[in-house]
């Protein structure tokens, strides 16, 4: 049996599992229902306590799209900040943590690092199986946008054919990301440092004229401004890796002319020479590590963190349908005389309780479609928050597990709505009859 | 009288030979290659398994890892990616091991896929696979750690 499970497309395993979650609900409603016509009834019960409904259902909605909504974001962060890293390879640098080094390189959090040399990048560069190394290195920004340095291969790599303009090929020139706050055709002197604290004046006289502007990567690249190595390590009062006669800027750099740089991006000829290289440069002076690794163990270590919220969004609107349901049996106590009168004249007891149940059922459904709604609203919202906020592409959509949170919490409630049903079954008709 | 004394030597002894005999089973060598740790997180009879070690290639020439055999199925080289579209794992062809240097297979990088496994693997378990490195065989033994183990019960230690 486990063997067919597994044998289904996934996308018929989530079918089916949402099938198995609400069909329990359904089902019940069936039994319910069956034979009888409740409907108009219902619908007349709705319309007099329009507002009442409304609050119920309000509050419900709320319940689910809280749920749907942080589930929805958790996801579509997960997948903004992997998809950020795809471009990421394997990363060389000095050792120490990789997790600094990942936030630094790949999605430009800037720390303080100690330098891959120019003989270990020459190393690295030359090695068997290397298509490109290419040196990422930060730590100076204008109005807020990090100015990184490298070489043409990386901007390629990572944006492949510009959406304008052209590579920069001098050292004074720069490639603009999607979103950076200069146009092509213009200027800027780069400020030292980040943040509040970063110097302004620091790189006087020096500017970097844009040629061209990136595609969009919906990574934190999209608002960084790159330039040619050459020219951080020129603006720094460093030599430019290259002979004082030679113009050229890219590698090869002349390992004695190279001040070094926090980070190396080696993209591999082939696959699985991207696991060679890192075997091969994982050693005491150097650290080689994949992103996608750690990012794969920070969102590991959340899986736990993801398995509570998703507990805690069930219970919470398990809750708040139990609320609901309080609040119903005290409405169908102010109804009973109205359905003990049904009762009077002649409504068998299934009918009364088809009535209560359908009358809680819609309002459940329509709290549920209602939080759907919310909640896709809710995740698109706090997406477009966080995207500006980090400026990793967020993008949240709603999927298969908010589908089936949404199909077990229905099935769940339709069957807590039983309870106020038996309950109204249950009042004494002549005391009702009275009131 | 000796006979008793060397029996005496042997059951005082006996603590010490099952130590090196419990290292040993954490040791595959043949010719300069060395398998050390080879370990696989609990796997449901069905799921696929990744087998982790540490391979050693203490020769003067580069080996390639290629891959190993198990229970008579093959055990597939393959390597890790992370992205939007979730975890995968590749299949690769083979890895070169050069002169002198170690391999980690380790869990999120590299690993040897044991596909659809024939039986449950339960922690304490213990399997023998073939690793194929450098044209040898090394029949190594793999321990079967927790399922959610990260790293061998002995990881650390040089031996």
């Amino acid at each position: 049996m486990l063997d067919l499970w597994a044998a289904l497309p996934p996308a018929l395993q989530d079918v089916l599992f949402a099938l198995a979650l609400i069909a329990p609900g359904l089902l019940a409603g069936a039994l319910v229902l069956r034979g009888l016509r409740p409907l108009p009834l219902v619908g007349a019960m709705l319309r007099r306590f329009v507002w009442v409904n409304a609050l119920f259902v309000a509050l419900i909605a709320v319940s689910v799209g809280l749920g749907v909504g942080l589930l929805a974001q958790e996801r579509g962060l997960r997948q903004g900040s992997a998809r950020a890293a795809e471009k990421f390879d394997l990363i060389v640098a000095a050792p120490g943590s990789e997790v600094t080094v990942m936030l630094a390189a790949v999605y430009l959090q800037p720390s303080d690092m100690a330098l891959v040399t120019g003989a270990q990048y020459a190393e690295i560069a030359g090695a068997e199986g290397v298509a490109f190394a290419a040196p990422i290195a930060f730590g100076d920004s204008y109005q807020g946008a990090p100015v990184v340095g490298t070489t043409v291969d990386f901007v390629s790599h990572l944006a492949g054919p510009l959406a304008e303009g052209r590579v920069f090929s001098a050292a004074e020139e720069a490639v603009a990301g999607a979103y950076a706050p200069v146009d092509v055709g213009g200027s800027f002197t780069p400020a030292h440092g980040h943040g509040p604290m970063a110097e302004g004046d620091a790189h006087d006289g020096f500017a970097y004229a844009v040629t061209g502007r990136m595609a969009p990567t919906g990574s934190p690249w999209d608002r960084a401004l790159l330039v040619p190595v050459e020219g951080v390590w020129a603006v720094h009062g460093l030599a430019n890796g290259h002979a004082p006669d030679d113009p050229r800027i890219g590698p090869p750099f002349v390992p004695e002319m190279m001040p070094g740089t926090p980070a190396v991006l080696v993209h591999a000829t082939e696959l699985w020479g991207n696991y060679a290289l890192k075997s091969r440069f994982t050693r005491g002076d150097l650290m080689a590590f994949f992103p996608g690794t750690v990012l794969a163990q920070l969102h590991g270590l959340m899986r736990d963190v993801r398995s509570a919220m998703s507990l805690m969004a069930v219970l919470t609107q398990v809750l708040v349908t139990l609320s609901v349901l309080i609040g119903l049996m005290i409405l169908v106590r102010l109804i009973a005389r109205s359905l003990a009168l049904l009762r009077a004249i002649g409504a068998p007891l299934r009918f009364v309780f088809a009535v209560v149940w359908a009358y809680s059922a819609a309002l459940i459904l329509s709290g549920a479609a209602l939080g759907l709604a919310l909640g896709w609203v809710a995740a698109r919202g706090i997406s477009a928050l966080v995207t500006a906020r980090t400026d990793v592409l967020v993008t949240a959509n709603l999927g298969w597990p908010e589908a089936h949170l949404v199909a077990g919490f229905i099935s769940l409630t339709l069957f807590m709505a039983l309870l106020p049903a038996w309950l109204a079954v249950r009042r004494p008709l002549l005391t009702d009859l009275r009131t | 009288m000796r006979a008793c004394l060397l029996s005496l030597l042997l059951i005082a002894a006996a603590p010490a030979l099952a130590e090196t005999h419990d290292h040993d089973d954490h040791v595959a060598e043949a010719e300069g290659l060395r398998v050390v740790h080879a370990w696989t997180p609990a796997t449901a009879k069905g799921a696929d398994a990744l087998v982790y070690m540490e391979v050693e290639n203490t020769t003067a020439a580069e080996v390639t890892l290629t891959g190993g055999e198990a229970e008579g199925a093959e055990l597939e080289l393959v390597g890790f990616t992370y992205g939007a579209a979730g975890e995968a794992w590749t299949v690769l062809p083979g890895l070169p091991i050069p002169a002198g240097a170690d391999l980690d297979l380790e869990p999120k990088v590299l690993a040897l896929r044991w596909s659809s496994v024939p039986m449950d693997l339960t922690p304490g378990a213990e399997l023998e696979i073939e690793v194929e490195v450098g044209g040898q065989h090394l029949h190594a033994h793999v321990e079967v750690g927790e399922a959610g183990a990260t790293a061998h019960s002995h990881a650390g230690h040089n031996h």
